[in-house]
């Protein structure tokens, strides 16, 4: 229960509120001028609420939704800005996630009634082993359990929050900032940016790319020395991917299994340790399935790649383009849009 | 919506604001029916029919429960009104649990059921507000109340959005005198509500989601690594977290509603400071602990026909709160060794009223704390497997602590020193004798804390309760 105040005491409790709050700001502004005297600019942060809000945008027939899923190569290389004004008939939805290989999104589409729109599954043969596929299932499962009108004007507002102060990048949180004074070390400077949409890029110019290209050669080179599934395994597995291609289909969506430039021992894992007529092209020959590799498109293998992954932020809307006259030259695009302007 | 969303401190001005400039007592309490369904709906518009019929069908059913000339008819109404309410939780909580459970035993005689095909998604705190809304009509029943003549009144009083998902778990006789007397926002209890609701986002968001979560989510996702010295941080972490989760909410909830005007009770009084576990249970999420003693202990009988009765009573309702937690029998093992406790305080201290001293005090003290915080283990498991793996994992050789971990220890120290030092005084106490200078001082540090703990929001864990 309440408890029992004198007359002077919300006057009193009034004065100490003001006095906090005056505090609270100064001491907050004075630490945001820190942040970005270190180097920390200000900017959205993905999280699974920005991806909720993307993951809404699906459904709808006019215009029909071209749902981008994938890992970090679509994340940072597809611009949708750039798709929009190619294909204007068509609703670029970004649903990439960094680091995380896309099954688990692809099954939760097709199971979807309501979905019926193009998916553009940025994967390579690796990604397709089904040791991956719910790389992406929390992501899946926050949307459907947890997602709800609540977080939807909660991240709206927080997005303008991360626009305008960097104290909301957890890198300036006050427990990194404990750490690195008891630990020592520097604060982390983000190497990628976002937009609402979740289109984003790498900002190279903000870490070393060598470092970064040895770091995804040493990796490729640690997995193709792990067993690889036979061509047999591989195939049965795809079998099931492809139900699910069919499932889309059958609404009047389609999918299209697209790999993006890469490089280096990266390009090798998919060159010498998976036989490409054996996997990728045997799974692209599967009925209803539609596969697109970086080596049939003109132009696209030539494309920078600066850490042998991914391709610079001024090269995405060549990617993208890229990307998008081919599907059309190859009539994969919906027959409703009006085609790559 | 949550209190620690963005989406809140918008909703929360709206209401404030509309509370102050709506003139008139029942159009006031309009807006807070209203706002309080606004509040539900944020997250699933379907499910404010349940509530809705929920209210409804119990407003009536208390109706008929004192207009019933006989016995055996009130008995008939309130029987209703708790199979229909009880029955609507049973199949939206425990209907997976009860088919999966039925099914395994039909299955060693050789009979086979479909798998549970339903479906059905938990509504938001279903238990708090059936509890309260069946705590009513047994109330009217037992002839303590009067049944309310306003449905409207009624139906605020279960769905007012400061406890509905929650809790505290209100009692008819607590909220009712509030709907008769006009209250409305004010300075003071501006201030005072809001100094509530900044302590219950500190420990929620800075506590429980940056300091503690962490370590204890690290250590669930990863049983079969885990060392001896990780388990026991992530123990004393989930300790930590789940207290901070649970009283940051009931915080949160005193302090929206006391901005409004309205008082809701104290749910947690510095439960690690307990001396035995009847104590604890004085002390931690005070509106459950007291419903089960008022409606399921005391209605077994509870200690009004002998020591072997009375131990029967106590373990058939912390069997059923531990069930209360959670559709599993991990929920069932905790609240059974809960019961198992209080059983044996109660043998080996018998009926003495009042704390006991000096080594003996120290002794029950440390007992508690250790079997309270042990008990979380099988508490945060998902299932008996990984509470044996993780008490596996505590003989396993110690590993030098990580950062995160360090900080959750020394976080849970403090709070068991804070709450040892504060242990029977609630906040109100506290404020009154704090200068306001340093109150200032101490709001400031709060306020900065909470915007600098900018991680992902997590769910309240006691939601899914």
């Amino acid at each position: 229960m309440p408890s029992s105040t004198s007359s002077s005491e919300p006057r009193a409790l009034g004065a100490a509120w003001a006095l906090a709050v005056l505090l609270a700001a100064a001491a907050l502004f004075l630490l945001d001028r820190h942040g970005r005297g270190l180097g920390v600019p200000a900017g959205l942060i993905d999280s699974m609420q920005l991806w909720s809000i993307q993951r809404d945008r699906v459904y709808g027939d006019a215009p029909k939704a071209v749902v981008f899923i994938g890992a970090s190569r679509s994340a940072y290389g597809i611009d949708p800005k750039t798709w929009r004004s190619l294909v204007p008939a068509t609703k670029p939805v970004m649903l990439s996630l960094n680091g995380r290989h896309p099954v688990a999104l692809l099954r939760d589409l097709a199971a979807d009634p309501d979905f019926r729109g193009l998916v553009v599954c940025d994967v390579d043969t690796h990604g397709l082993l089904r040791r991956w596929w719910d790389m992406q299932q929390d992501y899946v499962d926050y949307y459907h359990r947890r997602w709800n009108l609540n977080w939807r004007v909660h991240r709206l507002a927080l997005n303008a929050w991360q626009r305008a102060s960097v104290l909301a990048n957890p890198a300036l949180g006050w427990k990194a900032g404990l750490q690195r004074w008891v630990e020592g070390g520097r604060v982390y400077i983000p190497v990628t940016r976002i937009d609402s949409n979740r289109g984003g890029e790498i900002l190279f110019d903000r870490f070393d790319p060598a470092a970064s290209a040895k770091a995804f050669d040493d990796d490729a080179d640690r997995k193709m020395r792990e067993p690889r599934p036979t061509a047999d395994e591989f195939m049965a597995d795809a079998r099931q991917i492809q139900l699910w291609v069919r499932q889309i289909r059958a609404r009047g969506g389609n999918v299209v299994f697209f790999q993006p430039p890469v490089s280096g021992r990266v390009a090798a894992l998919e060159h010498e340790y998976f036989d490409r007529a054996a996997y990728w092209d045997a799974f692209a020959a599967l009925e209803g399935i539609q596969a697109l590799h970086f080596d049939d498109v003109p132009g696209m293998g030539r494309l920078a790649l600066p850490d042998h992954s991914h391709v610079r932020g001024a090269d995405r809307a060549t990617l993208t383009r890229l990307l998008a006259e081919e599907l059309q030259r190859r009539g994969w695009l919906d027959a409703a849009t009006t085609g790559v302007r | 919506m949550q209190f620690d969303s963005l989406t809140f401190l918008l909703f929360f001005v709206l209401v404030l604001a509309g509370a102050a400039l709506t003139r008139g007592w029942s159009a006031r309490k309009n807006l807070l029916l209203v706002a309080s369904y606004v509040f539900y709906a944020a997250w699933s518009p379907a499910f404010t029919l349940l509530l809705a019929g929920a209210s409804v069908l119990d407003w009536f059913l208390a109706r008929r429960i004192h207009a019933a000339a006989s016995p055996s008819a009130r008995r008939w109404w309130l029987a209703a009104s708790i199979v229909l309410n009880i029955g609507t939780l049973a199949l939206f909580k425990y209907g997976p649990f009860l088919h999966a459970n039925l099914a395994a035993a039909l299955a060693m005689v050789g009979v086979h059921i479909d798998p549970w095909s339903l479906g059905l998604v938990l509504p938001v705190g279903i238990s708090f507000y059936t509890f309260q809304s069946v705590s009513y009509t047994f109330d009217v029943y037992r002839r303590r109340v009067e049944p309310i003549h306003s449905l409207r009144d009624f139906c605020l009083f279960v769905a007012f959005f400061p406890q509905l998902v929650a809790g505290p778990i209100v009692r008819f006789t607590q909220f009712a005198p509030q709907l008769v007397e006009p209250r409305a926002p004010s300075a003071a209890a501006l201030a005072q509500g809001a100094i509530w609701l900044t302590w219950g986002l500190f420990e929620k968001i800075v506590l429980a989601d940056t300091v503690f979560a962490p370590v204890v989510d690290a250590a669930w996702s990863n049983l079969a690594n885990l060392s001896s010295s990780a388990a026991l941080a992530a123990t004393l972490a989930f300790a930590g977290q789940i207290f901070c989760d649970f009283a940051g909410y009931s915080c949160c909830a005193i302090g929206a509603a006391r901005c409004l005007g309205f008082a809701l009770p104290l749910n947690f009084r510095n439960p690690y400071a307990a001396v035995g576990f009847s104590d604890f249970w004085k002390r931690w999420h005070i509106s459950l602990s007291t419903w089960l003693r008022d409606y399921l202990y005391i209605a077994l009988g509870g200690n009004r026909s002998g020591a072997w009765r009375t131990y029967r009573n106590l373990m058939l309702t912390m069997l059923l709160g531990g069930l209360w937690h959670g559709a599993g029998w991990n929920f069932v093992l905790w609240g059974g060794c809960h019961g198992l406790l209080l059983v044996l305080e109660r043998r080996l201290r018998g009926e003495r009223d009042g704390e006991p001293r000096g080594l003996s005090r120290l002794a029950w003290a440390g007992f508690t704390l250790v079997a309270v915080v042990a008990l979380w283990i099988p508490f945060r498991s998902p299932d008996f497997a990984s509470t044996a793996q993780f008490l596996q994992a505590l003989a396993t050789p110690w590993t030098p602590l990580d950062f995160a971990a360090t900080l959750a220890l020394a976080a849970f120290g403090a709070l068991l020193l804070v709450q040892w030092r504060v242990r029977d005084h609630d906040l109100d106490a506290l404020l009154a004798r704090t200068p306001r200078a340093l109150l200032a001082i101490l709001l400031a540090a709060l306020l900065v804390l909470i915007v600098l703990s900018p991680g992902d929001t997590h769910a309240f864990i006691y939601f899914q309760f």
